[in-house]
């Protein structure tokens, strides 16, 4: 199904909010200079944490936020067009978004909802908007008569279905899911999630697919994006990254997922990270990871690791990768507990406290291969 | 179901109604289980199954206002907790049975230091002077790893992170050394990684103080990681109940099947996701048969019937009215 | 395998029904109340000018300050022989014109600059709510007092008057939901679709700002009438011969020892009109509610 056609590219795309705090105002920079590129009939499923800098980055690839880069619909770039000419390309690129409960405005009908693209992009007469709003509905697996009622008679799926109805009923290349699925209970959200394959089989849809849930991601993906603080660290074929991650906030990511079964979940070595995801608007220096990377070296704290290519397709930013740890790298475990103690109690702010909890917290028990995580998952 | 005799928590037929409109709707009912000393058993359903109701009527927090109405028994350290009075539960709440939450950034209060929240809460429950409640704090906060604990119990709750602020609740939790911890989704909140330092924390907790907890979630790989029996609820019931080992390499019971059936998975891919058509009922359709019947791919007529909740073999207990002969019938 | 065959839609017993407002509303006997006290006063006030037993402006100096019950005067006359049942009836007729000019300016300029300040925020929001700001540090009836000073006494102007005094209470009242409202989802769902801002302010958002503000208007138009009477009391509104409840309150404060009924008459109504308004508007709070969600 895919083909080599880019539908959606960003190069270097950054984002930066001005922020209040304690009284002085700083930026931070959400998003660090992101590529990405989404094929046609492809899926690209983007992970990562909390404050990861994903969901920013789908608003600033759909513009609702302001951004620095450039982004590409289907070769064209669209980043220096003025709004009243990028309104005209937003029909190409459309959004589903997590919370199917507000996304839908209560007080217009299901049908009402739908026809607005249609009203902003269409001259279609009001007969033919009906027409097409029941066509959709059917294809989303709802009555074509439901464009009558309103929201608030329908279930947590029935509103995510509406509003994939809503997304497609213009006929983008391109739906941005932002956790699409996050709030729905599991059977539900495989209903959606099937309704998503059968669409981009049906339709030639491409996703761009925005997901904390790594087995949904893996599931659906066909290429996959880890993000962490604003920046993308490693990206390759769904079944490389989940086999065999080279970085190792995937392999930790990976890791910390519980699987349902619980032979194999406890038999799992679980590797702990550090802390929780430092301040962004003081990000460390280095590798953004390296404060809570059970690999780190010297050198990590020093220079931020380039990208580089790693066989099986992709690439990850990290030393263990680079000519790095030979010449300057020191595996942080060997420091002993007085040298952490010492480095991380000099920061004052509430991040570097955080860090301390590394030194209580069990270290992951096998370092030996680094790179190479112990693949029972 | 366990040996009542040596349970710290014997839970019999719980059963809470709601006045809708004038109509007295069982929103749980028929709820029973136990809980050893020491053991970890997960409530596990879908959103609205009553696993967090059942937990709410237990402690008080539902079924004592107007409009609710709580009935069953629930046998704990030999006093029934739906019998006692407010006061004596409030005794009781925090000081015997703690619980944790889903949000913990709701369930600080953000005017005070921590330390203070948690020596606020030690004093309640203990005679003792404000500086050693003060210690005593610390003294959790340390054994929930919370860095440099003297310090940090000097902050306020938006200093922390969100499993930080998850870890000061069950050092709050912990603080009264309780004999039963009831964590309603405490890791649903948070991030994967930081899911797993949490559970990780739990599991220490519960082995190092011989803590018995009630682990409400609904999430089947969180059940696989920390449990030691489950019970499965849907619609206010409980459909099946066992040990996490056997329930997960043998569910009895069709929806557990399917439940477990449908969890996407880490390590491979499928076709297709599987699903269970339609939707769970609300407690005002709820029916004398098999609630789960209308979804079931092996409803019988028979289904219609009343259910109860079978001992199968020991400690584990099955809902579904046709045992387990539904196995045989071949996956469609 | 397909995912069409599910999705029976639940049955609910609570059906979006186009009546529940109403039927809500219905169920309220004090809003009730008022509701048929404002019908009655508005078709009073209708057809005024037709039923009047005597003519409202005519003194008959045969017939000064008449207690009420006197044959041919039901409700007595004033200091002039004027007639007061037509007097009130005339006199409600200009009072209720004057709270809906009043609420309509409060209105006209609140509405629109609350959505601006709302919506677009940045500098012009700024800029509203320094103005804003500025004019409710004022007492409200000072403030008409002072702008109908200015424009000289008479009814219109001292309409123009309360209405741009009470505006800032509508920009504030229309800023504070739409800032609520500009957060849901939905509303970036719109602007992702390319719905240009001033489709989103009609479709997405006027609709939601309306039910506060029907609120808002019922009790700002009892205040506009208790201001309309408190200026005529002080002649600053209406000017004589004309009529209006608050100008007849205060031509009665000087024959209030020996006719009492002069000032009863006129206070009573203004207190049934404000109350019913009141009450009204608590009523349709009530019955608009919040959405049931989930």
């Amino acid at each position: 199904m895919s083909t080599d056609k880019i539908v959606l590219q960003a190069e270097d795309l950054k984002v930066s909010f001005p922020v209040r705090r304690a009284g002085h105002s700083t930026t931070v920079q959400a998003v660090r200079g992101v590529d990405i590129r989404l094929r046609a009939g492809e899926t690209l499923g983007l992970v990562g944490e909390s404050g990861s800098g994903k969901s920013t980055l789908a608003r600033a690839l759909m513009r609702l936020i302001p951004s620095e880069g450039t982004v590409k619909f289907d070769g064209l770039d669209v980043s220096h067009l003025k709004s009243g000419a990028f309104r005209k390309e937003r029909k190409r690129i459309q959004m589903v978004f997590q919370d199917p409960y507000s996304s839908l405005n209560p007080s217009l009908t299901v049908g009402a909802s739908i026809a607005e693209p249609l009203k902003v992009h269409t001259k279609l007469s009001s007969a033919e908007r009906a027409q097409r709003i029941s066509e959709v509905l059917t294809l989303v697996g709802l009555n074509a008569d439901y464009a009558d009622r309103y929201p608030d008679e329908f279930s947590g799926g029935q509103r995510q279905r509406i509003a994939i109805a809503r997304a497609i009923v213009l006929n983008p290349e391109v739906l941005v899911c932002d956790e699409a699925v996050s709030a729905l209970d599991v059977s539900t959200q495989n209903q959606v999630i099937n309704l998503l394959e059968e669409l981009r089989d049906k339709i030639g849809l491409s996703y761009l697919f925005i997901s904390h849930d790594l087995a949904v991601v893996r599931h659906i993906s066909d290429y996959v994006a880890v993000m962490y603080l604003g920046e993308i660290v490693e990206e390759g074929p769904v079944d490389r990254i989940f086999e065999a991650a080279a970085h190792p906030y995937t392999q930790v990511l990976l890791n910390a997922v519980p699987v349902p079964d619980p032979v194999a979940q406890r038999a799992t070595t679980k590797l702990l990270l550090r802390g929780d995801i430092p301040d962004p608007t003081n990000p460390p220096s280095g590798c953004a990871f390296h404060q809570r990377c059970p690999f780190a070296m010297a050198i990590c704290a020093q220079t931020a690791p380039p990208k580089v290519e790693i066989p099986g397709g992709g690439a990850a930013k990290c030393h263990l990768h680079t000519s790095g740890p030979v010449l300057a790298g020191r595996p942080i475990n060997s420091l002993t507990e007085a040298e952490i103690t010492a480095e991380t109690a000099t920061g004052k702010d509430g991040s570097a406290g955080e860090s301390l909890a590394a030194a209580s917290m069990p270290a992951p028990s096998r370092v030996t291969v680094p790179g190479r995580p112990e693949s029972s998952l | 179901m366990t040996d009542a005799k040596d349970a710290l928590l014997s839970v019999e037929n719980l059963r809470l109604e709601i006045d809708f409109n004038g109509a007295w709707t069982p929103v749980v009912d028929n709820v029973s289980f136990s809980v050893r000393p020491g053991e970890t058993l997960g409530l596990v359903g879908e959103s609205g199954s009553g696993k967090s109701v059942s937990a709410m009527s237990l402690m008080g927090f539902l079924g004592r206002q107007r409009g609710q109405r709580v009935s069953g028994t629930a046998m704990f350290q030999g006093r029934d907790l739906l019998r006692l009075t407010d006061r004596q539960l409030e005794s009781m709440r925090g000081n015997d049975i703690a619980m944790v939450f889903q949000e913990p950034m709701t369930s600080l209060d953000p005017a005070f230091k921590v330390g203070h929240q948690i020596a606020a809460g030690i004093r309640v429950h203990q005679d003792v002077t404000a500086a050693q409640a003060k210690e005593l704090a610390i003294e959790a906060m340390d054994k929930v790893r919370i860095p440099n604990a003297r310090v940090r119990a000097e902050s306020y709750p938006h200093e922390f992170s969100g499993g930080m602020r998850q870890r000061v609740l069950i050092a709050m939790a912990i603080a009264n050394n309780p004999s039963m911890l009831i964590a309603d989704e405490p890791t649903t909140a948070l991030d994967v990684s930081v899911q797993a330092q949490i559970l990780a924390l739990l599991t220490e907790m519960k082995e190092d103080l011989g803590l018995a907890m009630i682990f409400i979630t609904h999430n089947m790989g969180v059940v696989a990681d920390v449990c030691d029996r489950l019970a499965v609820m849907y619609a206010g019931q409980i459909v099946e109940e066992g040990d996490v080992f056997e329930t997960f390499a043998a569910p009895q019971h069709p929806y557990t099947n399917r439940l477990l059936a449908a969890m996407p998975s880490i390590t491979s891919r499928r076709g297709s996701l599987e699903w269970i058509p339609g939707s769970p009922p609300r407690p005002t359709d709820f029916v004398t048969g098999c609630r789960f019947a209308p979804r079931c791919r092996h409803r019988l007529e028979s289904c219609e019937l009343p259910t109860t909740l079978l001992e199968i073999s020991p400690g584990r207990s099955n809902r579904c009215l046709r045992g387990n002969t539904w196995m045989q019938e071949n996956e469609s | 395998m397909s995912v069409m065959a599910q999705s029976a839609v639940r049955k609910s017993p609570r059906r979006v029904n186009p009546n529940r407002f109403s039927a809500r509303l219905k169920k309220q006997p004090i809003a009730m109340a008022g509701l048929v006290a404002l019908c009655i006063l508005a078709t009073v006030a209708l057809i005024a000018p037709w039923v009047t037993p005597y003519d409202p402006y005519a003194p008959d100096l045969n017939a000064v300050l008449l207690p009420p019950g006197s044959p041919g005067h039901l409700f007595g006359t004033d200091e002039l022989g004027r007639d007061v049942a037509s007097r009130l009836l005339i006199g409600g007729r200009v009072s209720l014109i004057a709270a809906l000019q009043g609420t309509g300016i409060a209105l006209v300029v609140g509405v629109p600059l609350g959505l601006v300040a709302g919506f677009f925020g940045a500098w012009i929001d700024k800029v509203i709510m320094f103005f804003t700001d500025a004019v409710m540090s004022f007492p409200a009836l000072l403030l008409a007092m002072a702008i109908a000073g200015i424009l000289g006494p008479n009814l219109t102007n001292a309409m123009v008057a309360i209405g741009l005094s009470t505006a800032p209470r509508a920009i504030r009242l229309v800023r504070g939901s739409v800032l609520s409202i500009r957060e849901e989802t939905y509303i970036e769902a719109a602007r992702s679709i390319g719905t240009p801002s001033y489709q989103i302010v009609f479709r997405h958002i006027m609709p939601n700002v309306l039910a506060p503000l029907v609120v808002f208007a019922a009790i700002l138009a009892g205040t506009v009438m208790l201001i309309e009477a408190g200026l005529s009391f002080i002649g600053l509104g209406v000017q004589p011969p004309e009529a209006s409840w608050g100008a007849m309150l205060g031509s009665a404060f000087n024959y209030i020892s020996q006719s009492p009924w002069l000032a009863v008459f006129p206070g009573v109504c203004i207190a049934i009109s404000v109350l019913a308004l009141n009450v009204l508007g608590d009523g349709v709070r009530d019955s608009i509610g919040k959405k049931v969600r989930r």
